[in-house]
């Protein structure tokens, strides 16, 4: 009995782990450094390993995995945040903004940086629903689902956010004056 | 104009394809996270006291209505028992401890008021005498 409740829970994650690895990775990857990233990926399979009742089923699963992994980031930013203050304390030298891989910000061009350092002095809330929205492509209902929030409110903190990434964006002065406009019908 | 803004973002996607993820980690990466994601899973399995939680941020509404739950170590009788050992321990030997340093000290106090009788002499004698303790 035990041993048919194992393999159905094994099926269950093998049918997540092959629709929806590659998603996680890259939301991951986006995110943080290669390294990091396939450790919080593997984290993520192991929460849903681990508690297969909390994944939804269906369409629900993708969002709740981003969900987990959104805070997985979350928790291994706050240690590498913990782990810089201690060496920049011990080096006598101002942290950097750990955010972002500098390995990879160097292979980008100029856009790309401007672009990718004003995402960085977005509040993280703000950065991550630009980022959902637009690198996941993620429709506002499941972007709801990964940050516990209504529908509503995602187009409303989507619009928002997107006017602060137009101050924060230099050579944006065309989209700085438009940046009050709201669009209808949600978000894209 | 706004999509101005949405496009730019869109062309600074580090891993806008599957061939820029296989690019930064491998083409077998289904079956080597895979790997990890496994030998991760026994390892813990083997330690009997780990719990995988669903990590959460302070603060935060964590899944919506799929709330994780982080057990607490105090929650499980194991846990109770061996803190409870410990703090009789602890306990215990707080007790033991004062008791002996307080049979060291009064000898020392013993030690201390002979010495300083037998240094009397000689410290009223020369009163440039000096005792270091």
């Amino acid at each position: 009995m035990a041993q048919k409740q194992d393999t159905a829970q094994n099926q269950a994650f093998d049918a997540i782990y092959r629709a929806h690895h590659r998603a996680v990775l890259a939301y991951c990857a986006r995110r943080t450094s290669r390294s990091n990233a396939w450790d919080a990926t593997a984290e993520v399979f192991l929460v849903a390993w681990r508690r297969p009742d909390a994944v939804p089923s269906g369409d629900g699963a993708l969002p709740w995995l981003f969900g987990v992994a959104y805070r997985t980031l979350a928790n291994q930013r706050r240690s590498e945040r913990r782990s810089l203050r201690l060496v920049t304390k011990l080096r006598g030298q101002s942290p950097a903004d750990g955010t972002l891989d500098p390995e990879r910000q160097v292979l980008r061009n100029e856009d790309e940086r401007e672009v990718i350092d004003a995402l960085g002095r977005l509040r993280p809330a703000d950065r991550e629903i630009i980022t959902l929205a637009l690198w996941e492509e993620l429709p506002p209902v499941e972007i709801a689902k990964v940050l516990g929030i209504s529908r509503a409110a995602v187009d409303k903190r989507f619009q928002r956010a997107k006017a602060r990434l137009g101050e924060a964006l230099p050579n944006n002065t065309a989209d700085r004056a438009t940046q009050i406009h709201v669009e209808e019908g949600g978000m894209p | 104009m706004n999509s101005n803004i949405e496009q730019r973002v869109r062309n600074a996607n580090a891993v806008a394809s599957d061939e820029s993820l296989e690019e930064l980690f491998g083409d077998d990466l289904a079956a080597s996270l895979l790997a990890d994601v496994q030998s991760e899973r026994k390892g813990r399995m083997a330690d009997t006291t780990e719990t995988t939680s669903i990590p959460q941020e302070v603060g935060s509404d964590p899944l919506g209505s799929e709330k994780g739950t982080r057990q607490k170590s105090g929650s499980n009788p194991g846990w109770r028992i061996a803190a409870a050992a410990a703090a009789v321990v602890v306990v215990g030997g707080a007790v033991l401890g004062s008791l002996w340093l307080g049979s060291e000290g009064r000898a020392a106090a013993r030690n201390v008021s002979v010495a300083a009788d037998m240094l009397d002499a000689d410290y009223d004698a020369d009163p440039g005498f000096v005792v270091y303790f």
